[in-house]
């Protein structure tokens, strides 16, 4: 009781509560409001550099709904992006468009498979949609692409296993995915043999030089059958002359290009 | 080339209303123009390249995005004008000051469009390129593109034409007239057709990069002007949603939205000879006078001494004054425990047995730490407060805790609580008015204690009842009673002080509420009331905008001290908790006033509103003995 005085108790005492009093006023005054304030923003507006700013796309604003779904899903998009293409400065573009149609071994499996395979849809695992896959309708109305919620699908060439038709080559699958990713991560780190030999390891069944051509798929008796894929009469119309009619009609001059004659007849 | 054939030309002047005949002959097309199928590869979003710096390029148009843009009456080749065969290569930059042939436009004016007089206007504006500006500044220099996209053909939904248009479509069905009449009309309002926050976002994507802020130089307002546009109210309301706050171009243009010059450049709408227009402009402050250049309208405490000194004195005040009561809550609630004179939930504590050996007299004051053997109501035992004192705190209460709610998250807007808080409360135009009602009535209800204070005063100096001693004014026993009480709490003294009816925890309390009354109602005015603030308040340049920093700092304060320290003190500490019902019914338990206000007890038993404790405990005693 206090009758009992101990200044070393008290002493004690004052020194602990001050302390524990100075720890508490101090991460109230000092800390407390600066983590308020840099707390994440849940609504805020979207930031960007000066960079993004000054180059960013003047026609485009709606995200890559196909390429987010599979830009950790793929094993080939991980390693090459969805604009894999970058060799060939003028023709690298239209060549690239196709990745948000097609899987790579639509027109990179090796001559070899071209037997055993049809070609098909796939969408990433755990996405479910209604409608057909983008870009297999015209809309009458606009002459446009007709809305859908299926920007996900890709053609690839499947097999048949065990009675079910599954993608040829496995590039979607966990052991595909990881491996990329490990590549991704270790590139930096591996040795050249190291690096050649998980590439090969990556690209088998794949064709890197005898790819298919331009006109095996875009002609009416092309490899790909556009309206068993689902794809509408105009579509496939489209589809199987390169949609060059427009072109051809409102030019009075127009200049076929050389490099498309010689690398993509 | 394309087959073009030769554009409608009409004299100048020629009469509206042939024309908007004229105009009506068209039909809507349902598509983006597109005679030379360009569309036909870039209408693939994956159309894209591999620049040599590694970047991608994007070459792809939304075709559904084209349709409905501003551009739509237009082909590729209108603006791409070099290009003259398929596949082309690189293109050269789009020159948006260009003639555009549009038949339309021809109709309507008489002439070609053209963006040339917003270019000559963007040209001459700070963000124009110069002559000499040094190469690396001329890098970040923005272009038409940087700040528009394609996507800006936005027709108002809430404008008053519609009944006008719905008395014209009994007869013209076009289409056409709907949108050509609607746009024009909704011009006239001159509503802004993107967000302030992504007009906010636009301008900060350049003046935040640090690329931008190092060309400019890190230290100039410039280069600070998103940072300290966040430290304003305007900016903490855009980030809650407000479109009706000021965004970049709301102040550094004018109509003509591309005019944006250094604020030392005379014909800038920020320069302080101008600023007060712009202030006045789209009716934001229409009262505003040339005063309002005194304000610092971007808060930056680099720029204002003031300022600077009070967030410092503000975070000393804060650090020094926490310090203060967490140490003696501290202090206090360790006695309390100690020396077990009080069970931690009120209902459960017993008066303490008065021993036999202990000699006591049934005088007054004769029992020391009388307060732990008396028996006591815990809904209250002796008077305290009138009935308008208690109005007085259950509205000051319930005003505080208002004004916390919808005030506090202004104050953190980057926190996600505040956020949801302004969600709970209906938006921040609802949370506005909330707070602007609920501060009138802040204020109503300090007029009304004054009120009440002065007429209590009177009664009594009528009565001859008036003593000082028992107001809130400090004395300097109040100083020694804390010195007392803290050597109570350190176990140094046998007993606590004897107290007058506010001890000294209380009126630090009530001068404290004082000074965050007067500075919360005169800072509230001059965020409420800029242009008349600005006027009347003296030393403008610096109390005005000290005051509105205080009014978020002063709030954080008084939350945390009445959260933390008044509601402990009076509802949480040992022998309190969970709650004391003197702000219900103006009553103070028996032991709490012996405790903590002995010499109110001693009036109030000379007055014959208390009986005697120690009276009760001798006649106890002697029974007990027997």
């Amino acid at each position: 009781m206090a009758d009992n005085r101990s200044p070393l108790e008290a002493l004690l005492v004052a020194g602990a509560v001050i302390a524990c009093a100075v720890g508490a006023a101090w991460y109230l005054t000092f800390v407390f409001p600066r983590q308020a304030a840099q707390a994440p923003i849940e609504k805020s507006p979207v930031r960007a550099g000066a960079a993004s700013m000054l180059h960013r796309p003047f026609h485009y604003n709606t995200p890559d709904k196909n390429l987010e779904a599979w830009s950790e899903r793929s094993a080939c998009i991980i390693c090459h992006s969805a604009s894999p293409h970058g060799k060939d400065r003028q023709v690298m573009a239209v060549i690239n468009l196709h990745t948000e149609f097609l899987t790579c071994d639509c027109c990179h499996l090796k001559n070899e498979h071209h037997e055993k395979v049809r070609f098909g849809w796939v969408r990433p695992p755990g996405i479910t949609v209604s409608g057909k896959p983008y870009g297999t309708t015209i809309d009458p109305s606009t002459g446009l692409f007709a809305q859908t919620d299926d920007h996900y699908s890709l053609i690839a060439p499947l097999h048949e296993v065990n009675g079910r038709w599954e993608p040829f080559l496995s590039f979607a699958s966990e052991k595909a995915v990881a491996l990329a990713r490990s590549y991704r991560e270790r590139k930096e780190r591996l040795s050249a043999d190291e690096r050649t030999q998980l590439v090969q390891e990556a690209h088998q069944g794949t064709e890197l030089k005898e790819f298919v051509r331009c006109s095996q798929c875009h002609s009416y008796k092309g490899i790909m059958d556009f309206y068993g894929l689902g794809f509408d009469q105009t579509r496939a119309h489209q589809l199987e002359k390169l949609e060059v009619s427009g072109m051809l009609t409102n030019y009075e001059v127009f200049y076929f290009p050389e490099l498309f004659e010689k690398k993509f007849k | 080339m394309e087959k073009s054939s030769e554009p409608i030309c009409l004299p100048r002047g020629f009469p509206l209303f042939f024309a908007w005949v004229l105009l009506l002959s068209f039909s809507a097309s349902a598509s983006a123009r597109d005679p030379e199928n360009c569309l036909m590869c870039h209408k693939y979003k994956r159309l894209q390249s591999i620049a040599d710096n590694g970047t991608v390029r994007s070459f792809g148009v939304d075709p559904h995005l084209f349709q409905a843009s501003v551009h739509q009456e237009l082909s590729c080749i209108d603006c791409h004008s070099d290009i003259e065969k398929i596949p082309h290569g690189a293109v050269a930059k789009v020159d948006c000051a260009k003639t555009c042939h549009l038949d339309r436009w021809r109709i309507l004016s008489g002439s070609d469009f053209s963006h040339r007089e917003v270019a000559a206007a963007f040209a001459a504006s700070v963000h124009g390129q110069k002559p000499n500006d040094p190469p690396e500044r001329v890098r970040l220099k923005p272009t038409c593109t940087s700040c528009h996209a394609n996507d800006l053909f936005v027709v108002g939904q809430d404008i008053a034409s519609t009944s006008v248009l719905a008395r014209c479509a009994n007869c013209h069905k076009e289409e056409t007239l709907t949108k050509v009449f609607t746009h024009i009309a909704h011009r006239f309002k001159h509503q802004t057709t993107r967000p302030p926050q992504e007009i906010v976002s636009l301008c900060a994507g350049c003046h935040e990069d640090p690329a931008v802020q190092q060309v400019l130089g890190a230290d100039t307002p410039a280069a600070q002007a998103v940072a300290t546009y966040h430290a304003t109210l305007h900016s903490r309301l855009m980030q809650f949603g407000a479109t009706d706050t000021a965004h970049c171009l709301h102040c550094h243009a004018t109509s003509n939205i591309h005019d944006i010059r250094r604020p030392d450049d005379p014909a800038s709408s920020v320069h302080p000879r101008m600023r007060h227009l712009s202030c006045r402009s789209d009716g934001c402050h229409p009262g505003a006078t040339d005063r309002i250049a005194m304000v610092d309208s971007h808060i930056s405490p680099n720029k204002n001494p003031a300022l600077l000194f009070t967030e410092h004195a503000m975070q000393a005040v804060m650090f020094g004054t926490l310090t203060v009561l967490f140490s003696l809550m501290g202090l206090e609630t360790y006695r309390r425990i100690k020396n077990r004179d009080a069970r931690f939930f009120r209902w459960r504590r017993v008066p303490q047995r008065l021993e036999c050996t202990d000699a006591i007299s049934p005088r007054l004051g004769a029992v020391p730490n009388l307060h732990r053997y008396v028996t006591f109501n815990p809904r209250g035992d002796l008077p305290r407060y009138s009935i308008h004192i208690v109005i007085n705190h259950g509205l000051m209460a319930l005003t505080f805790a208002l004004a916390a709610a919808t005030g506090l998250p202004l104050f953190f807007p980057h926190a996600a609580l505040s956020h949801t808080v302004i969600d709970l409360l209906g938006g921040i135009n609802t949370t506005r008015l909330v707070h602007r009602i609920n501060a009138a009535l802040f204020t109503l209800n300090c007029f009304y204690h004054i009120v009440v204070l002065i007429a209590g005063m009177l009664r009594r100096m009528q009565q001859g009842t008036f003593d000082i001693a028992r107001t809130q004014v400090p004395r300097w026993k109040d100083v020694c009673d804390l010195y007392h009480d803290v050597r109570y709490f350190l176990g140094l003294a046998p007993s606590r002080p004897r107290m007058e009816k506010f001890m000294y925890k209380q009126k630090l309390h009530y001068l404290a509420m004082i000074w965050g009354c007067s500075v919360l109602t005169l800072s509230g005015c001059c965020l409420l009331f800029p242009e008349v603030m600005v006027t009347y308040l003296p030393f403008t340049r610096s109390l005005f905008n000290v005051l509105r920093r205080l009014h978020g700092e002063e709030s954080l304060l008084a939350v945390l001290v009445i959260l933390l320290w008044h509601l402990y003190n009076v509802h949480g500490a040992p022998g309190r908790f969970p709650v004391q019902w003197t702000f219900w019914n103006g009553k103070i338990a028996k032991d709490h006033q012996i405790e903590e206000h002995f010499l109110e007890y001693e009036r109030q038993v000379r007055e014959g509103v208390a009986a005697c404790e120690e009276e009760r405990l001798v006649t106890e005693k002697i029974m007990n003995g027997r």
